[in-house]
Parts: C-alpha cells; structure tokens; sequence
C-alpha cells in the first residue's frame, strides 16, 4: 500500500465522493495502491482497517473538519490538504504528498 | 493566523454537520403535520384537545424539540472537534445553556470553543501518573471544562452576550421582515451561494442561514436555500436544451444535476464551473442573486425552519414563491451558460498534465 486517505466535507454528500474518486482515480494513473475512505453523512464508507493503515506509506487527509478513528493511523504521518485540492489536481497532491513525506523521513 | 483560522473553520463546519441532520430531523416533522392541517384550513393545532388534530399537534410539538437542540448540538459537536470525547459534556451543557439564557448561537459557539479547547488543553498539559490515567477522560476533562463554561457563560459573558444576542436578533429580524432590507439580503447571500460553490465564501452564507434557525429566523435559510438548488439545476436545464454545447461527460453531470438541484447540493455545478470559471462564476452569482431576490419580492415567508432542496418549497408559506425563485436562476444559468461558453471543447481546469502543485498547501498533523 503506498498510502491511504480520508476525505470528508461538511455535507458529506457531494465533495467527500468527488475527491475520493479523484484521489482514486489518480493514484491508479500514477501506478500506486491506494485505499480511500469517505467519512460521509453517511458514516464510514470504504473503511481503512488497521492492518492496512500500518502498511500505507502515510496518511493523506482531504478536509479541514474533524476525522474520526484517528488512532488507526499511529505511527503513520499524516497530511492535511484541502479538500477542493484533491477534486481539481488529484495528482498534484499526490505527487507534493509523497515529496514532503519522503523530504521529512530522509532528515 | 491563516492556518489558525482554518482550524477554526474546520471546527465549526464539524459542528454544523452534525447539527444539520438535528435541524432536518426537526424542521421536517414540524412541517408535515403543519402542511396537513394546512390543507384542511388549520394553522394551529392548540385548540384541539382530543382526536386526530390533537395527535398532531403532539407530532409537531416533538419536531420543535429538535429545532430547540440546535444549540446544544452545535456546542457539543465543536467541542468534540476540538477536544474529542471527554470535551461533549461541557459543550452540550453550555449549549444548553446558551438557549436557555437568551445568548443564542453565539453563546453556543463560545461554549463549543471553550469546552474544546479547555478539554484539550487538559489532555495534553496535564500529566498523571499510569495508575490514574483513566480518571482524565472521566472525571478531571468534563470537571474542569465544564466548571470553566459555568465560570465563562454562567457568570462573566453572562450579560454580555444575551445582550449581544438578542440586539444582534432584533437586528436581523428587522431586515427579514421590512421587504427592501430582506431583499438586499438575498442579493447579498445568493452571490454568496454562487460564488465559490462549496467554498468558503458559499459556506459562509450558508452557515449564517443554519445558524439564525437557532434564532426562529428563518428567512436568511430560505434565501440561501433558493441559490443552492437554483445553481445545479440551472446546469441541470442547460443540458437539457443545448445537448450539442456540451461532452459526453458533462451531459452525464447535467443528469445527476437534476438530482443535486433536488436535494440541493451547489457542488453539483462544480464540473461545470471549472470549464471556465472566470465566465461562469460571474453568471452562478447573477443567478444565485436573482433567484433568491425573485423569491423575496414574491412575497415567499419562512415560518417554520425551511427545509433546502426543491421539495423544500413546501415548508414555505407562499411556497410558489420559492418555486419561482428556482426557475428564474436556474433559467439564467440554463441559457447563459451555454452561451457563454462552449462546454465541448475546453478539457476542465487542472485535469491535464500540467497540474501545478506550488499553490497546493499540505501540513502534517
């Protein structure tokens, strides 16, 4: 698993699975696995275990609101990037992701 | 600061989104029972004392129960996001609080921010030894965070804000009410809608329309209710009448518009939006503005919480009034859009190769 990530947006309705497919969709074109969960109105959908979030290489949050089952991902680092980010350059974000988290493990 | 204020924004839509299915809930069974009295000429259910009206009645009074928690909710949710479990207690009691001595919505805010962040500050500045470690959640968190909202909302703020709150609610119920504020009022919030769709600036109109319902004002929810349905839809009819202006894709987003316009998402016009955002915001905005004033001029009241969505002209007294709203905006963006701007041969922004990373902002947690 190179990494796992969160979206979630205030309705939960229209923005959590647009960024979620954006994310999924990009990752894929970038050659890397990835698992999304969408923490919606609706609840958790498509939920990390935390097998897999020990596995991923970091965690990459698309929202600004509260995430919940955070202790999944201990150990793990984790990114905030805005949600609006993820729909328009799904793979911008991925790619400056995986920059900053490989510029940090290295010092 | 920047950053700060996002945290802070972050709080707050938290709390919101976990008030909104309480105001839905709520709102929505206010307004069933008062549309089937309605249709039978009954405006209040008080009188009656037995038999179906009675029973009723006893619905709707259970409704106002949830529009009556909006505070309560919004205190305990922000806390929540701030602090986690531990912090609910104070944040529920001081919302709470907040509706019951007249402080509003604002006395809700102060009372989620204080009890989040007190809570918070307990969890990371207090250190007890292991042997002690479960009292923290259980008893030292929700004791001091909620003795520091009694000491904050029940004695120093006290004053200060009811009086804040009820002058600041006078205020506004003055604008809804006197027909040349109220639809400045729309002009202002339903470019807000269109702005940004979804962004901050449309989620600040929209959480000054959720939050006034803990006031009984229901008139800046109705507003921005119009331009949030208005917009999708009006994505929606441009598909439908200029099939030829738009993709493949695009004409499949035009469909699930109908959809978002419905229930009223704005987001739905995003796809759209983002072919040439510098010619269509400007159109979304003059829509959002004239749908929502049409509304008002027409006379459209908000008596009960409005309920968003095309289907919530029906908790609308003057409910055709909401209905017309709709179609002036989604008409304008309906046939503005199209021909403003060729939906088939530009790719949207940011889907190509060239996606620039520098102003994308990433911060570990």
């Amino acid at each position: 698993m190179d990494f796992v990530a969160i979206t979630s947006c205030p309705a939960g309705l229209a923005h959590t699975p647009m960024a979620a497919k954006a994310l999924e969709k990009a990752a894929a074109e970038l050659g890397l696995t990835a698992k999304v969960e969408q923490q919606g109105e609706m609840g958790l959908k498509n939920e990390i275990t935390v097998a897999e979030a020990q596995a991923a290489q970091f965690l990459l949050i698309g929202s600004d609101q509260k995430i919940e089952k955070m202790d999944r991902f201990e150990g793990i680092p984790k990114l905030r990037v805005n949600i609006n980010s993820c729909i328009q350059k799904p793979k911008a974000v991925i790619d400056k992701a995986s920059k900053v988290v490989a510029a940090r493990s290295s010092k | 600061m920047k950053k700060l204020f996002a945290e802070w924004k972050g709080f707050l839509m938290s709390g919101i989104s976990y008030m909104l299915p309480v105001v839905i809930g709520g709102s929505l069974v206010v307004a069933v029972p008062k549309l089937i009295g309605l249709c039978f000429g009954i405006t209040s259910f008080d009188a009656y004392k037995s038999g179906i009206w009675f029973y009723l009645g006893q619905i709707e009074s259970v409704g106002w129960i949830g529009v009556g928690l909006v505070n309560l909710v919004l205190a305990g949710y922000i806390a929540y996001a701030i602090g986690d479990k531990p912090a609910l207690a104070a944040g529920f009691i001081g919302g709470s609080l907040a509706t019951t001595a007249n402080m509003g919505f604002l006395g809700a805010l102060v009372a989620g921010f204080a009890s989040g962040y007190t809570a918070r500050w307990c969890q990371r500045k207090l250190k007890v030894g292991e042997k002690f470690e479960s009292i923290m959640p259980l008893v030292v968190v929700p004791l001091l965070s909620t003795m520091v909202v009694a000491i904050l909302m029940g004695i120093i703020l006290k004053e200060p804000l009811t009086w804040v709150n009820t002058s600041l609610v006078a205020w506004i119920k003055e604008m809804s009410a006197s027909g040349v504020s109220a639809a400045t009022l729309a002009l202002i919030m339903g470019a807000m809608i269109g702005t940004d769709l979804g962004g901050p600036i449309n989620k600040a109109a929209w959480m000054a329309g959720n939050v006034l319902l803990a006031e009984k004002i229901y008139t800046p929810a109705m507003i921005v209710n119009v331009a949030i349905a208005g917009i999708p839809l009006g994505y929606a009819v441009a598909t439908t009448l200029f099939k030829q202006r738009f993709s493949t894709e695009l004409l499949d987003a035009g469909r699930s518009d109908w959809f978002m316009g419905f229930i009223g998402i704005t987001e739905g016009a995003i796809p759209f939006t983002l072919i040439n955002p510098l010619k269509l915001i400007p159109i979304n905005m003059l829509a959002g503005a004239a749908g929502s004033v049409t509304t008002i001029l027409l006379g459209a009241q908000a008596k009960i919480p409005p309920v968003g969505g095309m289907y919530g002209f029906v908790t609308i007294h003057n409910g055709w009034a909401y209905l017309v709203g709709l179609l002036v905006c989604a008409l304008i963006i309906g046939i503005l859009a199209p021909l403003a701007v060729n939906f088939n041969d530009s790719t949207p922004a940011g889907k190509d190769s060239e996606e620039d990373e520098d102003d994308i902002e990433i911060s570990f947690e």
